[in-house]
C-alpha cells in the first residue's frame, strides 16, 4: 500500500497520540504513580517466607529485556544512518539475542512455575 | 446491574445535536461533491479525510480517557488483594514499545509499511508467551488459593457445603 497517498497531519498526529501513551507510562513509573516494588520478587506466601528477598531470575530477564530492546534499537538506527535511501524492512533480531532472551524468559518462567507448586505442596 | 445515566436510554439532546451536525456535514460535502461532478481523486481524498478523522478521533478518545483516569498505572499490576508490578507485562510492554515505534518510524521515512522479519516476530511472541504462561500460573495460584481458603473456613465452621445448603 502507497501511503504517500496519506496526508502528513494525519500521520503525524497518529505518531503524536501514540507517544502520549509511553511517555505517561515512564512518567507515571517515574512519579512513583505506577508502583513498581515488586518487580524482583516473588508475591509473599507461606511458601516464601523471605519476600523481599531479589530472585535472580528476574534480574536476569529484567537486564536480558533491557539490554535486547537496547541492542535492537542500536543496530535500527545504525542500519538507518546507512540505508540509502531507506530501509524497507525491521532489521533482524540476532539469532544469539533472540536465545539469551528465550533462555532468560524460560527460566523465569520455570522458576515461578516451580514456585506455585511449591505454594499448592505447602497449602495442602 | 448498574443503573448509568445513559444505560439503556435514548441519546441526550447535546448528543443528538453533535450527531445531526455530523450528518448534516457529511451530506453536505457528499451533495457538493455531486454537484461538482467530483472525480474520484476527489471522492478518494474526501473519504480519506472523513474516515481518517473519525479513526483519529477514536484513538484521540482512548487515549484521553486512558491517560485522566490514570488507567495506565495499571498496566504492569498483577491484580490481586497486594497488587505487585508484573515483570512479564513489563517486558512485555518494552518490547511492544519498541518494536511497534520502529515499525512506525521506518514506515513514514520509507512512505510504505516495512517488512517485519520473522525473528522480531519472534520476539513478540517470545515475550506473549511468556506473559500468557505466566499469568496461566498466577491464576492457577490464586484460584487455588480461594479454594483452599474456602475448605478451610468451611471446616472452621464446621457447616455443610454450599451443594447441601442450596434448596
Amino acid at each position: 500500500m502507497d501511503l504517500e497517498f496519506l496526508s502528513p497531519w494525519f500521520l503525524y498526529s497518529y505518531v503524536v497520540l501514540l507517544a502520549i501513551v509511553p511517555v505517561r507510562v515512564i512518567y507515571d513509573m517515574l512519579t512513583g504513580r505506577m508502583p513498581l516494588s515488586g518487580l524482583f520478587t516473588a508475591a509473599p506466601s507461606p511458601a516464601n517466607p523471605n519476600p523481599d528477598a531479589i530472585d535472580p531470575e528476574r534480574l536476569a530477564l529484567f537486564g536480558a529485556t533491557l539490554a535486547g530492546a537496547g541492542y535492537y534499537l542500536v543496530i535500527t538506527f545504525d542500519q538507518m544512518a546507512q540505508a540509502d535511501p531507506h530501509l524497507e524492512s525491521l532489521p533482524e533480531m540476532p539469532q544469539e539475542m533472540l536465545l539469551a532472551l528465550g533462555l532468560s524468559q524460560s527460566t523465569y518462567v520455570t522458576g515461578k512455575f516451580f514456585r506455585a507448586f511449591n505454594k499448592r505442596s505447602s497449602s495442602e | 446491574m448498574s443503573n448509568g445515566p445513559n444505560n439503556g436510554s435514548a441519546p441526550s439532546i447535546p448528543n443528538l445535536i453533535v450527531i445531526m451536525i455530523i450528518l448534516a456535514v457529511i451530506c453536505g460535502i457528499a451533495g457538493y461533491a455531486l454537484h461538482r461532478g467530483a472525480r474520484p481523486d476527489d471522492i478518494a481524498l474526501i473519504g480519506f479525510t472523513a474516515f481518517g478523522s473519525v479513526i483519529l478521533l477514536f484513538a484521540a478518545a482512548v487515549v484521553w480517557q486512558l491517560v485522566r483516569e490514570d488507567a495506565l498505572t495499571g498496566i504492569v499490576l498483577e491484580p490481586g488483594e497486594n497488587p505487585k508490578a508484573s515483570l512479564s507485562r513489563f517486558q512485555m510492554l518494552v518490547f511492544t514499545f519498541v518494536v511497534a515505534g520502529l515499525f512506525l518510524m521506518l514506515s513514514i521515512e520509507a512512505g510504505d509499511f516495512v517488512d517485519i522479519p520473522a525473528s522480531v516476530l519472534g520476539l513478540i511472541g517470545l515475550s506473549g508467551g511468556t506473559f500468557v504462561v505466566s499469568k496461566g500460573v498466577t491464576t492457577s495460584v490464586e484460584v487455588q488459593k480461594i479454594k483452599t481458603d474456602t475448605e478451610l473456613a468451611r471446616i472452621k465452621a464446621n457447616q455443610p457445603s454450599d451443594d447441601d445448603t442450596v434448596q
